[in-house]
Order: C-alpha cells, then structure tokens, then sequence
C-alpha cells in the first residue's frame, strides 16, 4: 500500500468516531466513580449515632483553675510542702541546726565576683 | 455549591475536575465518567484489535484506577490524559500478552450483508478498510502500535506520546515510522481489494 493510502485510510479511521459508550457501560463506570468518590470534609457524626470516643469537654473546675493560676499542679502541690516545712521549722526550732545559724548565717562572707579585674586594671 | 460549580464544569480542565472529584462534589464525577469514558474506552477498543467486552474491561480499570489516585493527584504534574492513555497502554499490552497474539477473525466474523446497493457497497468498503487497518494494528509490536494509534487515531503531538510511553521524541517518531511502514506492507497486498484500485 502506498503512503497516501495508509495515511488517507488512518485520516478516515481517525474521524470515524467509535461506538459511543453504552448505558450500562457508563452506569458502572459512574457507580464506582460514587463509591470510590471521598466523602466532602467537616460533615459532622451521622444522625443518630454517636461515636464512642467523641465525649463533649467539660468545664474545668475550681481546682484545676486555681491550680492554672500559680502554673499547674505541682508548683501548687511544692508551694505547699515549702510551707509546711517553714512552719515545722519554725516552730520546733531544733537545736542541731546551730551550726548552721552560728557558723554561717551569723558571719559577713565577702565574695569577689571579679578577682582579676584589677590585674587587667594595672596592666594597662 | 455544586450548582455554581455545574455550570462551569463543562469548561474546566479534567486536571480541576479531578481536584473537585478528590473533594466529594457528586457533579464532578459525573461529568468525569462522561467526558473521560468515550475517550478510553474508544483508546482500548483501538488497542485490543476492537475487542469490544475486553476494552470495556480495561477502560473500567482504568477509570477505577483514576479514581483511587484522585485523592493524591498532584496538579501540574501530569495530565489526567496522558496518564489514562499510558495506564490503557499497559492494561492493554498485558491483556495481549496474556492472551498471546490476537486472533485474526475480524471479517471472517462479520455478518453478511445481502443489500447490495451503491450506498451498502460504500457501506461495506468502508468497514473493509477499517477492519483491516484493526488487524493490521493487531499485528503490529505493541509499542509500535501505541505510538501509531496515538499518533493518527488519538491525534496526541510526539512530546505528549513520549510523554505516554516514557520515551523521548525521536524514539517516538522512529516507532511511529516503523509502525507505519509495517502497517504499509500488511496492507499492500489487500489495496485493490480494499477500494483503492481507482484512486
């Protein structure tokens, strides 16, 4: 066959249009097009069930927000046991802490926080 | 919402249709399947030789295939096109494996047709012709087919073929060639017979 035959007979088969699809093809075809289709987003739980692991939130209570308010729980709970022990302390006043009320509280302590300064100073 | 979206659904791209399929709009599929289907099934039936049932089959595949991707289809990366015709293109190619070579009964098959008026006759040249170019492309390697059927059927440019097969331009014009020069001599020697004696 010769080249303008071959491409008049591809020009003829190429604007022949094919078979269209068929009903049942296309309704198929649709129906898993439907099925696979992901759902829209944000519809909420369906009607009449409700999803065992979603709980509406409660309101926090008068605990917890004070609590909050001193920065959580365990700053509340070692505030506390500060306390407590200042009081123990106080009021026991025991006398093996002595030592440490009489050796050091009760003495100046001079403490140089640049001991090299003047070395640099003199220097130049 | 989808209304609004209804009447501008013919004039988007497949490549936005696909994005609004990916986000639940029933429309979107719809007018999908209608644009998407005569286009792939017409592509598979070119490839199986017009095997009607069996191009059904690979298009629906096809299609499923399309829409699982949906969710993560990445816009701007390829065309929804281009991507059917190359998932075609392999459906296709391992159903004719599978099957081995295809069967060569395409008008030994067909009816007989008793009108033998001038109209008829036209009638029944014309699906001479297209039944032989069918077993011609039949016979034809399989990426030698792809490349001359989505060259002059499909009408797809060389980038967009290379683009469907994984290859480059120039081996896309070497395959489109060699197909044609192959379909050439399976023809030659049906010419007069196929009506083109007198042109």
């Amino acid at each position: 066959m010769r080249d303008p035959d071959l491409d008049r007979l591809l020009a003829e088969a190429r604007t022949t249009p094919p078979p269209p699809p068929s009903e049942d093809f296309l309704a198929r075809v649709l129906a898993e097009a439907h099925a696979e289709q992901p759902r829209p987003a944000a519809t909420g739980a369906p009607a009449g069930r409700t999803p065992a692991l979603v709980r509406t939130p409660r309101r926090p209570g008068l605990r917890v927000l004070f609590a909050s308010a001193f920065g959580g729980a365990g700053v509340v709970a070692g505030l506390g046991c500060a306390a407590a022990l200042g009081l123990v302390v106080g009021y026991a006043n025991p006398a093996t802490l002595g030592w440490l009320t009489n050796d050091y509280l009760s003495s100046s302590v001079g403490i140089e926080l640049v001991p090299v300064a003047e070395v640099f100073l003199s220097e130049g | 919402m989808t209304m609004a979206r209804d009447l501008t659904a013919e004039a988007m791209t497949d490549e936005d249709l696909l994005v609004l399929y990916a986000d639940g709009d029933p429309a979107a599929a719809r007018t999908l399947v209608l644009r998407l289907s005569p286009r792939v099934l017409g592509f598979a039936a070119r490839l199986l030789g017009g095997d009607r049932a069996e191009a059904e089959d690979v298009a629906q595949e096809a299609l499923l295939r399309l829409w699982r991707a949906a969710p993560g289809w990445r816009t701007g990366e390829a065309k929804v096109s281009t991507w059917l015709y190359r998932v075609v293109s392999n459906l296709a190619t391992d159903r004719l494996r599978a099957r081995g070579r295809r069967r060569q009964d395409g008008l030994d098959d067909a009816p007989e047709v008793a009108d033998d008026s001038p109209g008829a006759v036209a009638q029944l040249i014309e699906t001479d012709r297209q039944a032989a170019l069918t077993r011609a492309l039949a016979a034809l390697p399989d990426r030698q087919r792809e490349a001359v059927v989505l060259r002059h059927l499909e009408g797809l440019s060389n980038p967009e073929i290379g683009a469907v097969l994984g290859v480059g331009v120039e081996a896309v014009e070497s395959l489109v060639a060699r197909g044609k020069r192959a379909l050439a001599s399976a023809l030659a020697g049906q010419r007069d017979g196929l009506g083109y004696e007198g042109d």
